[in-house]
Parts: structure tokens; sequence; C-alpha cells
């Protein structure tokens, strides 16, 4: 040790003694100090431990109190519902990067600003309900992101929290983007805790329990396609690869009576808003865009809900679906009384009236709808419970250039389709069914182009009940010109047209002296003089160039069938038999008969 | 009579055992200063070599040169001033590079622990040169998390030596308190509590409140005096060698 | 003027006693759970430079609005934000009725106009556009009962505050 060193020691000491000099000295003092500071200088570094917090402060997380300077969430204030309350907007929008309650990702907060002449008081929610005991309007602040068109504004009412980007969650919102990391433990209890399923946040994003879907019913659930979460007046869905979906209100409502997702699939979009703007629909399938089984849902505001599935679909489909002659579907698929068949209703709005239809499907008729006048009248006859059957047919334009639709019929007996029907509607002549053998003989003759044209009555009884008829009427500049029947009497079907008809309905037709027809018209010729006659139960109508429509009968067309007829002496009557003073007589070709 | 007489045989055992004891603790003192004396060796970093070895300096930082406000990048490319004069509180400037050795000490607790207790009233600020003489590749690993400006130009402002250098400057009167090398952050404290002449800053206890103000001054100016003799806290020559008269505290 | 602070086409000469910082963060990107939302794309978010000046410590890890800051803002304390918004908010109504301020007046600032409202501070945000380009200027002053001498210092930095145009790359 040098001199220089020891004297610098030797001052050291002075200088310490000197110190440390006095009668109240603690010799431990210094030594107490030393040791603490060298037991202090090898401490481990301070670390800062998070005081551990209550449960319930855990829920809210931090600076809940309403002394925090931070502003409530919406949902506390808005009846659980997680979006700006009337009398404001969203202003702007900020995030905390890596949130725990969105998975890892981006948490979203937007702020709802007071619009501009709207009240509300700055405040903090007090209810002890909820933690979550924050300001209300009272930062006059703005973020400034969203609806940049307004550029008036008030305090900040409450906050809206997404994971989803906010310019994808409304589109009023740009994509500027400002963080605070400080209020990334900020929650609520009425928001979702910690990374909720993609499905759930989906639910808060349109929400939550106070939004228009309402509360929970029963939490996420898988299905094969996804996974759907039903709630109170609503349902959502993740489906792959769509995304998330849903269905709502009436329409949320027939899809649970269809038997949801077990039974008709999931929808692959949002309800939508049908062609012309009123009325929804939605599409639920098992698979999506696949053609197997989809059922197409419907609800209109005055009509209520529906859906068509299945073969009815495919024909829906064609005739061009609620923007088609059948209009909305206004109930489910429907079963025929005896389980042959089924139906589904629909109904369609036109200028100050309705339209009603139907759609069958039966395996042995076939798929076939109806509406309109003509269903009106089939419903009148009972329908597919009535003698009509099934529809065979959509309704079809009738031929002629008169006007008019038709549709066909079939009953089924034994499997089998047992006799055809129609329904004939014309603005001149009415609607009006025709049945089975009569139908039948209409046709033969032509149908509505034929002698007979349109039918004028449906199938009747006579009054003794020994036949059936209907009757038909031709349309000339839109009247009728011409009445025919046709009379179904012990199997036989038999028209009676015109001249004829007239001439016989003026003799009391059935009732009248020449009875039931007996057959149809034929063409003969007496010589070389050609005439008509049909022939009746008790009688003849004869026509020719000589008399028109001359009915005998009774024992005078007896007498003159026994001199020969027309190919007689007598020739052709040149006149119909006329009774005076109890003898009957008619006059002919070549001289007159009476009888008795 | 008797009774005073055994009073005062009493009073003077006490004063002897004192005695013997402050005595005792003379002899403690004087041996660890003529250990120290001939001990004389301070590891100097390698990275210094256009200095001799510097001791902390300066007591009240008053005197000093004067300083500059820095103007630089962050590591993420921000740009950034720092405000060292005319500001309340004093600023700790902290000169590290990403290549020296011993600054990855420094750089290792600030990764790991975050910034050193300093005291309230002093602000640390990390620098290192700009990207034209600093690796930022290296450094985005050294100091990964750390607040650093890039700033060649405070190493000319403040005529920086080397590696790792710290300067301490008075915000009020905008000049160096105090600089100088550490190998570690305890000695960069004893730096702060040298130039701001508080020594709480080393022990973060505040004892006003626990001993008599005469006792507190005395451990004060005790603490001092060693200290400007370049004995710290922890010092191994403060305790007791083997053979020695056992440490009082047992 | 103590230090001169430019980036992104800001430039801020500070007077003594002030410090400043300017940022631009990189954008986050969307999570999954945002892209399981069906939309076949989403655009990230865009992110502008920001700009932090005080005349005290600025803390790292500033938010935008000064957020991490303002907490620490004694009563001589003053902390000037400038935020710049992506280029598709030019031109709306929020932004247009204003240039960067050069001079506010204490009854420009509101105890109420903060982010966060913290007692015994008052904060002042306007919504402009300057060199084309849209901002947002939100003071924050320590003390609402220093602030007429506080508005005068925010003034001396404003004045030093200059904004260029965005030029194409």
């Amino acid at each position: 040790m040098s001199e220089s060193d020891r004297r610098g020691g030797t001052k050291l000491l002075r200088r310490i003694g000197d110190a440390l000099g006095g009668s109240r000295y603690s010799r431990r003092g210094f030594f107490s100090r030393v040791a603490v500071v060298g037991s202090a200088l090898s401490l481990d570094p301070i670390s800062f431990a998070t005081k551990p917090a209550s449960a319930y402060d855990a829920v809210c997380g931090a600076n809940a109190d309403c002394g925090s300077g931070y502003t409530v969430f919406c949902c506390t204030i808005n009846n659980g519902g997680n979006f700006c309350p009337d009398g404001s907007f969203l202003g702007g929008w900020w995030k905390a990067d890596n949130s725990g309650f969105c998975c890892g990702g981006p948490r979203y907060y937007l702020d709802c600003n007071v619009s501009c002449g709207t009240g509300y008081s700055c405040g903090c929610e007090t209810s002890s309900s909820t933690c979550d005991n924050r300001k209300i309007a009272c930062n006059q602040f703005r973020y400034g992101q969203c609806n940049l068109e307004i550029d008036c504004y008030g305090p900040v009412l409450c906050r809206v929290i997404t994971c989803t980007p906010p310019w994808v969650f409304d589109p009023s919102c740009t994509s500027s983007s400002a963080t605070d990391q400080n209020t990334a433990s900020h929650t609520a209890p009425c928001l979702p805790g910690q990374c909720p399923d993609p499905l759930t946040l989906h639910y808060y994003d349109l929400g939550g329990p106070g939004g228009a879907f309402g509360p929970e019913v029963a939490g996420v659930q898988t299905l094969p396609w996804g996974t759907w979460i039903q709630l109170a007046n609503g349902a959502l869905f993740e489906v792959y690869p769509s995304g998330f979906t849903s269905t709502f209100g009436a329409l949320y409502a027939n899809y649970l009576a269809l038997g949801g997702p077990n039974a008709v699939g999931v929808p692959f979009r949002d309800d939508q808003v049908c062609v012309g703007g009123v009325g929804q629909y939605n599409i639920y399938n098992r698979v999506e865009g696949s053609a197997s089984n989809p059922t197409l849902s419907y609800w209109h505001p005055y009509f209520g809900s529906g859906s068509v599935t299945g073969a009815t679909l495919q024909l829906f489909n064609l005739q061009h679906n609620e923007t088609g002659p059948f209009g909305f579907p206004i109930s489910n698929r429907l079963h025929s009384s005896d389980a042959t068949a089924t139906y589904t209703n629909f109904r369609k709005a036109l200028t100050g009236s309705v339209r009603n239809g139907r759609i069958y499907e039966n395996p042995v008729t076939g798929t076939f709808g109806i509406y309109g006048t003509i269903f009106d009248h089939y419903v009148a006859q009972k329908a597919h419970t009535g003698r009509l059957g099934y529809p065979i047919s959509l309704p079809t334009k009738c031929q002629g250039g008169q006007g008019g639709h038709f549709a066909d019929f079939a009953t089924i007996a034994n499997g089998q389709v047992a006799y055809e029907s129609s329904i004939y509607t014309n603005p001149t002549t009415g609607t009006f069914s025709v049945i089975g053998p009569i139908r039948d003989a209409w046709k033969a003759l032509g149908a509505e182009t034929g002698a007979l044209g349109f039918p004028t009555s449906d199938q009747k009884k006579t009054a003794d009940s020994l036949a059936v008829f209907n009757t038909f009427g031709t349309i000339v500049n839109k009247t009728i010109a011409s009445t025919s029947a046709i009379y179904l009497r012990g199997g036989s079907a038999v028209a009676i047209v015109g001249a004829f008809y007239a001439r016989w309905s003026s003799l009391d037709g059935a009732t009248g002296p020449l009875g039931y027809p007996a057959s149809d018209v034929t063409t003969q010729a007496a010589g070389s003089t050609p005439y008509s006659v049909q022939l009746f139960v008790n009688g003849a109508i004869y026509d020719s160039q000589f008399g028109s429509a001359c009915a005998l009968s009774g024992g005078l067309y007896t007498k003159y069938l026994s001199q020969g007829g027309p190919t007689g002496p007598l020739g052709l009557p040149l006149t119909s038999e006329v009774t005076s003073l109890g003898v009957t007589s008619a006059t002919f070709q070549n001289g007159s008969l009476s009888s008795p | 009579m008797l009774i005073v007489l055994i009073i005062g045989c009493v009073l003077l055992g006490v004063a002897v055992v004192f005695a013997t004891a402050l005595t005792s603790a003379y002899a403690q003192l004087e041996r660890r200063v003529e250990h120290l004396s001939e001990a004389n060796e301070l590891s100097v970093p390698l990275e210094l070599s256009a200095r001799p070895t510097a001791v902390p300096t300066g007591v009240g930082g008053a005197a000093g040169r004067p300083a500059h406000d820095l103007s630089g990048l962050t590591l993420h490319g921000d740009a950034r001033t720092i405000a060292t004069v005319g500001v309340e509180h004093t600023t700790l400037l902290a000169f590290l590079s990403s290549g020296c050795k011993t600054c990855g000490r420094f750089w290792e607790t600030l990764r790991n622990q975050g910034p050193p207790e300093i005291g309230p009233t002093t602000r640390l600020v990390v620098l290192t040169k700009g990207a034209d003489a600093e690796s930022p590749t290296e450094l985005h690993r050294v100091a990964d998390g750390v607040e650093v400006v890039m700033t060649t130009q405070a190493w000319q402002d403040f005529e920086i030596p080397g590696t790792p250098f710290f300067v301490l400057v008075d915000g009020p009167t905008g000049r160096v308190a105090g600089e100088g090398t550490a190998l570690g952050w305890d000695e960069v404290r004893n730096l702060v509590a040298l130039g701001l002449g508080d020594a709480s800053i080393l022990t973060g206890v505040d004892t006003s409140a626990m001993k008599p103000s005469s006792d507190a001054e005395r451990e004060t100016m005790v603490d001092q005096i060693l200290m400007d003799a370049g004995i710290f806290p922890g010092d191994p020559s403060l305790y007791p060698l083997d053979g020695d008269t056992p440490n009082p505290e047992g | 003027m103590a230090s001169t602070l430019r980036a992104h086409g800001i430039r801020a000469e500070l007077p003594s006693g002030w410090e400043g910082r300017i940022t631009q963060l990189a954008p986050s990107m969307p999570t999954n759970a945002a892209l399981r939302s069906g939309a076949a794309e989403i655009p990230a978010e865009v992110t502008r430079p920001f700009a932090h000046f005080a005349n005290m410590a600025l803390p790292p890890n500033t938010n935008a609005f000064g957020g991490g800051a303002v907490e620490h803002l004694g009563a001589e304390h003053s902390l000037i934000c400038l935020i710049e918004y992506s280029e598709e908010c030019a031109g709306t109504a929020l932004f247009n009725k204003h240039r960067l301020p050069k001079k506010l007046s204490p009854r420009d600032f509101n105890r109420r106009g903060l982010q966060r409202i913290i007692p015994g501070q008052a904060g002042s945000q306007t919504f402009l556009t300057e060199a084309g380009r849209p901002f947002c200027l939100y003071v924050v002053v320590g003390s609402y009962r220093r602030l007429s001498t506080l508005t005068r210092q925010v003034n001396t930095v404003l004045r030093g505050i200059h904004v260029d145009p965005v030029t194409s790359a």
C-alpha cells in the first residue's frame, strides 16, 4: 500500500468517524443499511403482479366505474341490444389488437354519438344489476370514421362491440384505423365472453339478446351442415361454405312448423324480399345448391306463410314462382283425406281481388295445379273429394277463338284413372264442369269448337232422376247463339243440338211427348232428298228442306212409321205435330196424318 | 450511596462496551479501506478505449456542460424527438449498441425486466446510432420490446467515447449532471444517485420515518462519503474477511 | 426552436421543452372470425400516420388519441395529437369544414371534450383537411384552470406544424 493510499484511507476513516461521532450514534445504522442495500441489490427484479380481482370485476374489466372516464356499452342501457339506440348514430371506431374476446384478433369498439337535436343527459349507469357503470352521453368526442356525411354530433352515448371489421359491419364506416389497447379488457355482462364461437359473435353483431332476433332459446347446436342457434324471433346458422345465414319472424315460425333443420335442412342465405317488394322467402336444403328436395318457404303480409317442395316446387318454378299465376303458397304440404295425394294452396293478389289456387301431387294423376275461377268452381264441386277427382292438366286456353280456359280432371279407382272431367270457363258462357261420359260425348263432338260450344251448366239430374245432362251454347259476337244439351241415361250419352234441341225443349224436353233422346242425329235420304232425324223415346224430330225440326211423337209417330215414314207415301213432314181437340195431326209432303 | 455506586458501575460498563465496539468498528473500517487501497482494481470495458476509466462524477448536477435535445428514429421507423433541455425532470441517456458485449447485459435486463428503477424524477432514454452505423436487424433482436431512439447525431452532441455510456442531464438547467460507463444497471443507478444526490434511489427505502432524523442524516452523510470513495453498498470490503472479528451484526 | 420532427409529410418545429413522435402502425389482418362471415374478401384496414407533441415525456406505445399519455398529464402539460385518416374521408361533410388551426382559443376546449374524461383535464377536437389530407386535431390540456396559459403554449406548437400534400410514389 502506498503512503498516499494510506493517507487517503486514514482521511476516509476520519471523515467516517466524524460522521459517526455523537452520543446518539447507532452503530447498527450503517451496517444495517449496507446489509439491507446489499440484499436489495441482490433482489430479483421487481415484477408487477396483477391484483387479483373479484369475479364480478372481471366481467366488466378495468375502468368500469363512473369515474374512470370511459363510456358504457350499448347493451347495458339498450335492453341488451348491441346496437346504437334511437337518437344516436355510429360516429367512429377503434380497436384493441390481440383480444381474447375475439380469439386473438382485433376487437372493435364502435361509438354511438348522440344525434344533434336529440335529448340525452350526461350521467352514469347506476344499476346494481351490472358492473358496467361507465358514462352515458358525456364524452363530447368522436372517432370520425363512420357516417362522414353527418358533421354535427353530440357526446358518445354508448359503445357497440364486434369482432367484425367495422367497414364490413356497417358500410358507412371507413377502414381508417385507430387503436387503443387501454380498452382491451373493457366489457360487460351483456356481451359475450372470451373467444365465443363465430355464430355467437355473429349473433351479437346483429344486436344480441336486445336485437331483433331476441334472446337465446337454445344454445349453439351442431348440424351436418354447420351450426345453428335458436332465438326468440329467428334462427342463425353458420353453414359451409356460405357462411352466416338466417331466417326470421314468420318465416322462422313456419320453418319450425316444417320441422326445422332435421326435416327441411338449413337456409343457405338470409331471408329474401320477393320480387315487387311484397313478401319474403327463403330456401331450406340439406346441401347447398342441391336439387334434392329443397323447400321454398314464403311469407306474405296478408296471406301468411306457406311452402312448396318436391314436384310441387318444380311445377311452381316452371310457373315463375310467386310472380306466376299461382302466386304465394299459403299452406305447407297437406295430405288428402285418403292419403293418396298431397296438395298445397296458393293465393295471388290481383287488382281489387285475390285469386286462389292449388297444386296436387298424385302418384296416379301426376302433379298439376289449377287456380282462379276454375279452382273456385272445383272447390264448389267438393274438389278432389267430389266427382271431378284430381287435376290432370294446368289451366289451358280454349281453342276456337272465343276465349276461355279449361282444365281436365280424373277420378281414380283401383289405382287407375276411372274417368275424366273438365271445367271450362268463358266470360260469355260462365264456368261449368263436364263430367265423365257426357264430357266424352262432348269431346267427341268437337268440344268447345264443335256444334255444342261451351258448357252452360254443370251436370244436372232430370226431374225424374232417370238421367243427367249438361247444356251447352255456341258463342257468336260474345253472345250465346245456340243452345244444346247432352243427356246421359242408362250409360249412354246423347247430344241434342241446335234446332233439334230448340224444338225438343219447346215441347217440354224430356217431360214432353218426345221423352228422352234415344239417338244422336243421323243423316239419311228419302229418295234423293236428304234429311236429318233424331230419335227419342216416344218419337223423332225430322229436319229437311221441307220442314225444319219437325217433331212427331206418340201415336201419330207410330202411324207415320207404319206407313213407311219418310220413304213412305207421305214423305217428309212439313210441320211438327199439332194437337187440337184431342186429335194430333201433322202435314207431310204428300198429305197429312192424324191420330187417333 | 451504594445504589449510586452500582448505577455508576453499570454506566461505566456500558461506556466501555460502547467504546470497544466503536473502536472495533473503526478498526474494521480501516482494514476495509486498506484492503480497498491494496486492491485498487477497476475492470475497464474493453470498448472504452479513448478515455481512462470514468468514475461517476458530479454531485447535484448543476455545473456540467450543456446538453442537447435528441432527434432520431425508433426501431419501427417513427420519427422521434426527446426533450432533455427545459424540462422538469432528469434524463438518463443510455448510449448502447448492438455489438458490444457489455451492452448485452443492459439489453437483456431491458428486454426481460423493463427499465430499471432509477427514481421517480429520472427518465431513461435508450439511444443507439442511426442506421448508417448500426444494424437494424441486430437491434431488433437485442432490443425487442425496448423503446430505442436511433440517432448518430446524439453521439456527436454528447461526445460519446464508446458503449455502454451513460449521461445524466438535468432538465431545468439543461446541463450534464453526470456521465460515465458501467458494467451493469447497479452501477448506473449509482451514477444517478450521485448525480442527484439522492441515495434513496439505490435502496428504494425511505428511512426518514423510520429513524431519528439525526441518525438518518448521519447515515446519509456516511453513505455519501463512502460512495465518493468508490465504496458502494454490497461492496465486499464492507464485510468481515476470514479471521477478522465477526461482523457486529452477527 | 429546440427540435424539428419530420415524417410522412408532417413537419413540426417544436419549442424548447416539447418533444414529439410521428408514427404509422402496420395494419392488422382480418381474423378467421371475420373471414367466416362468408365474405369472399375483406379489405384490410388502412393505417395512416399520427403525430404526438407534448411538453412532457411521451410514454412509448401512446395510442393515436393519447391513451397511455393523458393519464400522465400534469397541470402544466399539454398533449397535441394530429391523426391522419384515409383518403376516402377527404371531402366529406365531417372533414370539409376546417383547415389545420394555427391558433386555438380557450373557448375551443371542453372539460368533456375528451376521449377519456379525466378530472381536471380539457380537450379540443377538430376534424379538418390540410393539403388535401384529412386529419383530426385533438388537444388535451392537463389543467382546465390553467387553460389560458396552456392554450398559448399549444398555439406556439401549432404555428410550427406544417403538412405537405401526399405525393404519389
